[in-house]
């Protein structure tokens, strides 16, 4: 994202502090992003529906206190998802469910021969369920939603530098662990 | 164990499904509700806050007030005699 869509968008944040109404060009433009985010992480449609609904209610509410940071918009709506997501399984004392996406899996990895049979593919996913969640989540943000570490560490509230380690870790665990070659940038 | 479990899922929700749950419309009525809900909430809050520094104030200016009245009063039983007759 540029310097000057960032500023766009910051604009927007600015008119909505005045008027509620010039927020929906926000919502309209990441509503699919943070419904599949949330969805990604509770597998439930119902439950994304009424947790999407609360993260921008969230920040609809909060929109007067909104600063720049130097990150996308979407960085903040991503956070206060992140934060709503793992309240409502807090509360219910229920486990997290990341539901991967196929296709992005197979980006995760890059095999030699190109050939991902589903028993590679259920290895690595019983590889990522031992990862501790503060690993899968910035793999998730990393790989799966295409964040720059800058966005991480601000969705995730800890520093850029720790967001770096989390990511190399993770993957120094899955390429220990799990004999392929993990590409170590997502947008390679 | 970990606190999480892994799903693999083979698409992504469609398009149908995202039009269904969004709804900017309402959002915003939800917005003016909740904004609505706040101001109420404040109003009674601080109805409540001066209720009770007003009825504190009270309490303390009538202790006050009958402290006052019962210093005026005559003691009874004690005899006022001047020290100067005594001599």
């Amino acid at each position: 994202m540029t310097a000057e869509e960032i500023q766009s968008e910051y604009e927007i944040v600015d008119l909505a502090k005045k008027n509620p109404a010039a927020f929906a060009p926000l919502y309209e433009k990441y509503f699919a992003r943070i419904f599949n985010f949330i969805y990604s992480q509770t597998d439930n449609e119902q439950l994304t529906a009424d947790l999407c609904s609360q993260t921008f209610l969230i920040a609809l509410d909060h929109v007067t206190k909104f600063e720049f940071r130097g990150v996308p918009v979407s960085a903040w709506f991503y956070r206060i998802a992140s934060n709503e997501v793992n309240k409502h399984f807090r509360k219910q004392k229920a486990n997290k469910i990341y539901s991967i996406d196929e296709v992005h899996l197979r980006e995760l990895v890059a095999h030699e021969s190109d050939d991902y049979s589903e028993e590679m593919i259920s290895q690595l996913i019983e590889q990522m369920s031992a990862l501790p969640s503060e690993m899968l989540e910035v793999l998730q943000l990393r790989f799966f939603e295409d964040k720059d570490f800058k966005e991480i560490a601000f969705i995730l509230d800890i520093n850029e530098s720790s967001a770096k380690m989390r990511t190399y870790r993770a993957l120094d665990r899955l390429r220990k662990n799990f004999n392929v070659k993990v590409k170590y940038d997502g947008k390679a | 164990m970990a606190k999480h479990e892994i799903k693999l899922r083979k698409q992504l929700i469609d398009s149908d499904t995202l039009q269904r749950h969004r709804n900017y419309s309402a959002l915003l009525k939800l917005h003016e509700r909740a904004k609505r809900v706040r101001k109420t909430k404040r109003f009674f809050i601080y109805t409540l806050v001066i209720a009770v520094v007003t009825v504190l104030l009270l309490i303390v200016f009538s202790y006050w007030v009958l402290k006052l009245e019962k210093e005026r009063e005559p003691k009874h039983g004690i005899k006022k005699v001047s020290w100067l007759r005594k001599k």
